[in-house]
């Protein structure tokens, strides 16, 4: 059923603009500051919970299962190699506007970690799930997740 | 079908910060983590989560109850979020004790969090967005100018003097010195109060609580649950009665010298909780203290009223003359309140209900109360100064 009254179809004769005037200063939170300052030095720090084994990477303050947390704990450093889970390749920004160069985004399990991570795949022609994949490193990194270009095949 | 009885049995609070290192979800896994503790279960004990956060503007995540899941703890649980603005803290453990009341779940995991130190260039940016975007927001409001507004209709209304309403941030902000979660407990006189700097006459700086980062989470419990885990009634509060309103939108159509929202939802709870009787004399007998929302001075007063403790403006001359002291006759926010502790808006609701279980249970250390209390309340508001959530706790003893 419609409304008898129907406004809905006439176009609209004023309109006013506005917006959210915010924007936001994150913190990167307890662990947080522990895994950028790793990627600072180019390296993957992961952590592994004692009750569940499960190893956490990027690494989180606690397990979201067994609910300890994992902060107190020594974190590990991953080797520089992992595995593709899912990929994508992206055409399009977020306005729906071609992208000038199409790009790989995908999961990567690091070895020795339970989780996946999401980054960009660089200097790849042809990806495919179960690809052996390593990091490439910023040459200059300051603590940022673009300290990783990006991660290409091995 | 009658409902079933319900307990908090335990409570977690961070400190409240004007700028935590922590994200959102680490704040509230602290709380979170700290209350399941208190009350000696694990997550694995837990049939439900409910997540309490206002505006998602603040900590700047949308969605924010899915991005707090994990630290929450309600990670492949029933888990849901409330929202009433300010009122959340409130509404909170209201949708915890109707998830277990109900039969629906046995021991559920409530927490509330904001982080407000998150949004740029400050909170009030993210309130502008709350008003009407044809009518009202082209004059830039903010929350500030319109408690302005309301402040001076109360004051105009009742011939309330300012003295008597600075009478409030002395007081909380004095009771705050005592609460270990607190950012601005300070020493104060009504002096200070009114020559505080002016934001919008006549509220002054000293008049309204800082914005905040925090949490603060709650366990709460079937009866029978509570047996089943051996926990001692002495650390048990049960929620007596529970109520909500939510008045028009539109603000301006309101009177704004009294919230007739907040006596709605204070009669519903008082009538649950079976209190028919709702005159101030009966309900200061009634109530050994209460918990209304101060995110403002003259609020605390506005809302002892709506909530029937106090006629009709009379309880800023109460507040001047110690009565509502926490060693007066009708001790009110003895947790020092959103003005002294801070207002992490929905945690500093949730900071309001967890100082009435922890008054109720003999655990308020230094803020403990000087007398035998058997029943508090804890009041919240919020929306657009059009919702009242109240809740009605008493002692695990009391029958």
């Amino acid at each position: 059923m419609l409304p008898k009254k129907r406004t809905m179809t006439d176009a609209p004769t004023h309109e006013v603009r506005g917006g959210f005037p915010v924007h936001y200063h994150y913190t990167v939170g307890i662990v947080g500051e522990i895994f950028f300052n790793g990627l600072k030095e180019k390296k993957l720090l992961a952590v592994t919970c004692d009750e569940c084994s499960k190893t956490y990477f990027p690494p989180r303050m606690y397990c979201e299962d067994c609910f300890v947390e994992l902060t107190d704990k020594e974190f590990k450093v991953l080797e520089q190699e992992g595995t593709i889970e899912s990929f994508t390749k992206t055409y399009k920004d977020h306005r729906g506007d071609p992208l000038s160069e199409p790009y790989y985004l995908a999961l990567i399990k690091i070895n020795g970690a339970d989780t996946v991570f999401f980054h960009k795949l660089v200097n790849v022609d042809e990806p495919k799930i179960g690809m052996s994949v390593k990091p490439v490193w910023s040459d200059s990194p300051k603590a940022s997740l673009f300290d990783i270009i990006g991660f290409e095949p091995v | 079908m009658k409902n079933r009885k319900v307990g908090i049995v335990s409570v977690g609070l961070t400190k409240f910060m004007r700028r935590a290192k922590e994200t959102p979800k680490e704040l509230a896994y602290y709380a979170a983590k700290t209350a399941l503790d208190e009350a000696g279960i694990t997550r694995r004990d837990v049939d439900a989560a409910i997540i309490g956060s206002a505006p998602d503007a603040f900590d700047g995540v949308h969605q924010k109850h899915e991005y707090l899941t994990d630290g929450a703890g309600g990670v492949n649980l029933p888990t849901m979020r409330g929202y009433v603005g300010g009122g959340t803290g409130v509404f909170s453990p209201i949708q915890g004790w109707y998830s277990i009341a109900s039969g629906m779940h046995d021991v559920v995991l409530v927490t509330t969090e904001e982080k407000m130190s998150s949004v740029l260039p400050s909170a009030q940016a993210a309130f502008n967005t709350i008003f009407d975007n044809m009518i009202e927001r082209p004059l830039g409001p903010n929350l500030v100018w319109i408690f302005a507004l309301e402040m001076r209709r109360y004051m105009e209304t009742y011939g309330i003097p300012k003295e008597h309403i600075a009478a409030v941030s002395v007081k909380n902000k004095g009771n705050a010195l005592d609460h270990p979660s607190a950012m601005l407990g300070q020493k104060l006189t009504i002096e200070d109060v009114l020559n505080s700097e002016v934001l919008a006459e006549p509220v002054h700086l000293l008049d309204i609580s800082p914005v905040a980062d925090g949490a603060v989470s709650f366990v709460m419990m079937s009866e029978e649950k509570i047996k089943e885990f051996g926990i001692s009634l002495d650390d048990v509060a049960w929620v007596e009665g529970v109520g909500w309103n939510v008045d028009t939108t539109m603000w301006t159509n309101r009177d704004l010298s009294y919230p007739k929202y907040v006596e709605k939802a204070a009669k519903q709870a008082y009538t649950m909780a079976g209190q028919k009787d709702h005159s101030p004399e009966t309900l200061r007998k009634w109530l050994s203290f209460a918990e209304p929302y101060d995110p403002f001075n003259y609020k605390e007063l506005h809302h002892l009223e709506g909530l029937q403790l106090f006629e009709k403006g009379k309880a800023p001359l109460a507040a001047y003359e110690g009565v509502t002291a926490r060693d007066g006759d009708f001790p009110v926010t003895p947790s020092g309140g959103l003005l002294g502790v801070g207002n992490p808006i929905a945690a500093a609701a949730g900071m309001k209900v967890a100082e009435v279980y922890l008054q109720l249970t003999g655990k308020a250390e230094k803020r403990q109360i000087p007398k035998d209390v058997t029943r508090g309340l804890a009041q919240a508001w919020g929306d657009l100064m059009q919702v009242g959530t109240v809740i009605i706790l008493k002692g695990g003893r009391v029958e």
